[in-house]
């Protein structure tokens, strides 16, 4: 009864075209998610079944649970690097890239937004045109530049590719930092802080909240990026590199594809839990900043 | 010891910390595309200046013209794909985030499950979708059982191995996939539209279709302008989506991936980097131009609203 007066509050609060679209907007929203999230559930279904049986019935439930295929899929392996191996690149490849990425960020952002020197407007400007224009086919160029720069198939300085501070988390952090108020880096230098001490110390702390999410939203990107590692760290696969090159090669290995299935499933389990932890943070951040032109 | 003035020390600050991003985008940015179009410009074996590598994509394109083969299946596919993304996924999503913005029943679930695909990530979407096309997959089997007569070349290799199916698959699944980061984003800017406005619009008595069109659309102009122009940009260089479902077979390659593809083939030593730089001049001269006539254009069409 009190569930059925909810319901009618509810629908009172709506306009007798919304009574009648509403539903039609539901179920048109329900296909959208359906065809969204079922390629996961159709891993996680096959993931568990014995090899045979899949290549039977690819669509229906799995009989008997086959967790031993997440043991077998442990034991793929990508040029030598087996899931775990594969696990280790990836985190090493996200901390080292996002660290540099978001940093330089900050630094350009803190530097445009807090003081008027000349050149200020034409790298703002620059920042903001380089991310409208359209640039292709430098992919060779890049690739023989990291080459002579020694970069190319080394983990160790590869991130330095990532010090870019003038693409879309610079215009984010940049539109906090405009809006921050200053009057606590303006009480700190009346009191002789430095330029360093109230930038590390007092104004990035006042946009931190920004910087995490931004941080959190590239170790995101980088965690799923496939292209980056197959071709400027061709020897340390990533979790991406190495499911897109297994995929070829599983079908005639011990588990087939169901082993296959099991390392795509392994290879999501840590990007979902950082999701899940940040997602109220990663939703505010979107919600707040809306891109104007 | 000399004391420097405060302007000139906040100034020698402010470069400090612009030196790492500044030489960053000298070297991997502007190096790297100068670099790029030298190299279209050099012949690939003797490194004399010249046209030879535009030649020889010209050449190619009138073949695969006349044979109507690669270079013109992967120029269709991209107009397709643009097409696709700017009249029809674009609007979709635009109007999705409407209905989120709404805040209707159930709106942080859908929020929740848009933004997924962008948490799982594109390889093992796009990797387990072509399983779900499969002959074996449940597209084909279900559609069995539901009387549609796929023929025998589907039930042998699945609808994205089958030259009679596999373009239009291409084209239509990849409608049906929205960007959730881009819902959000919009919702964000709808967001910002003052709740006066739509006090005033449900005082006047308009319906939903009438608020999304004229109070939300124009409102939040600015955002959808820019969102639609980049989805323009952004369709020229995706190859992504070929590259991980068919690796281009079966007349779904896109300009994007038949150049990426060359790249990676240079990288390996079976193609020279002056013909993919060659492509990707020639594609920057005509992309970069419209882009920006588009902004232009998506500025006129609307003004900009501030509130």
């Amino acid at each position: 009864m009190i569930q059925q007066s909810r319901f009618r509050e509810r629908m009172s609060k709506y306009t007798r075209q919304e009574k009648i679209l509403l539903p039609i907007f539901h179920l048109f929203l329900l296909i959208m998610v359906v065809w969204t999230i079922f390629p996961v559930l159709f891993g996680v279904m096959n993931s568990l079944k014995e090899v045979t049986e899949y290549n039977r019935d690819a669509v229906s439930f799995p009989t008997h649970l086959h967790w031993e295929n997440y043991k077998l899929a442990f034991e793929l392996e990508y040029r030598n690097t087996n899931v775990l191996g594969m696990l280790f690149n990836t985190v090493v490849f996200v901390a080292t890239y996002s660290v540099a990425n978001v940093g330089s960020s900050l630094m350009s952002a803190y530097a445009l937004s807090r003081f008027q020197f000349r050149g200020r407007t034409f790298l703002y400007s620059l920042a903001v045109t380089i991310q409208i224009i359209p640039i292709f086919g430098s992919v060779g160029s890049s690739y023989l530049l990291t080459y002579n720069l020694g970069l190319l198939d080394n983990p160790a300085l590869m991130w330095i590719t990532s010090l870019g501070g003038f693409d879309y988390t610079f215009l984010i952090i940049y539109s906090y930092f405009v809006n921050v108020d200053r009057s606590y880096a303006e009480a700190a230098k009346m009191d002789g802080a430095s330029n360093l001490t109230i930038f590390l110390k007092i104004m990035t702390p006042m946009v931190m909240p920004s910087i995490l999410v931004m941080w959190l939203s590239t170790f995101i990107g980088l965690w799923n990026n496939y292209t980056t590692p197959l071709i400027f760290m061709p020897s340390y696969p990533t979790l991406s590199t190495g499911i897109y090159n297994l995929q070829k090669l599983s079908e005639q290995r011990k588990g087939g594809m169901t082993a296959f299935f099991a390392a795509i499933m392994i290879s999501l389990v840590p990007i979902l839990l950082v999701f899940t932890i940040t997602q109220r943070k990663i939703f505010s951040i979107n919600v707040e900043g809306g891109v104007k032109g | 010891m000399i004391k420097l003035k405060q302007k000139t020390r906040d100034t020698v600050f402010a470069w400090c910390l612009l030196i790492v991003p500044i030489t960053h985008f000298l070297l991997f940015w502007l190096y790297v595309n100068i670099d790029s179009v030298l190299l279209a410009f050099q012949h690939q074996t003797t490194g004399e200046w010249g046209f030879d590598n535009f030649t020889r994509f010209f050449n190619q394109f009138k073949r695969d013209w006349a044979a109507n083969s690669t270079i013109k299946v992967a120029i269709e596919n991209t107009f397709i794909t643009a097409f696709l993304n700017m009249f029809v996924v674009e609007p979709l999503v635009i109007f999705v985030a409407y209905v989120l913005f709404k805040k209707y029943f159930g709106h942080m679930f859908f929020r929740v499950a848009f933004y997924i695909p962008g948490i799982v990530g594109t390889v093992v979407t796009t990797i387990m979708l072509g399983h779900i096309l499969d002959a074996t997959g449940p597209i084909v089997l279900w559609g069995q059982s539901l009387g549609i007569e796929w023929g025998n070349g589907v039930l042998q290799d699945g609808l994205l191995n089958n030259s009679e199916t596999a373009r239009s698959t291409f084209h239509i699944t990849a409608v049906l996939g929205i960007s959730g980061q881009t819902v959000l984003l919009l919702t964000g800017a709808y967001q910002k539209i003052p709740t006066d406005l739509f006090d005033v619009g449900r005082l006047e008595g308009i319906g939903m279709f009438n608020e999304f069109m004229k109070l939300i659309v124009p409102c939040s102009w600015s955002t959808i302008g820019v969102m639609w122009v980049m989805t323009f940009a952004s369709v020229w260089g995706n190859y992504q989506r070929v590259m991980l479902l068919t690796d281009g077979a079966n007349d779904t390659n896109n300009f994007a991936y038949y150049m990426f593809a060359s790249s990676l083939n240079a990288t390996k030593g079976a193609e020279s980097y002056n013909y993919p730089a060659a492509m990707g001049v020639l594609l920057t001269a005509i992309v970069a131009p419209l882009t920006l006539l588009l902004r232009w254009l998506s500025t006129k069409i609307v003004p900009d609203v501030e509130f």
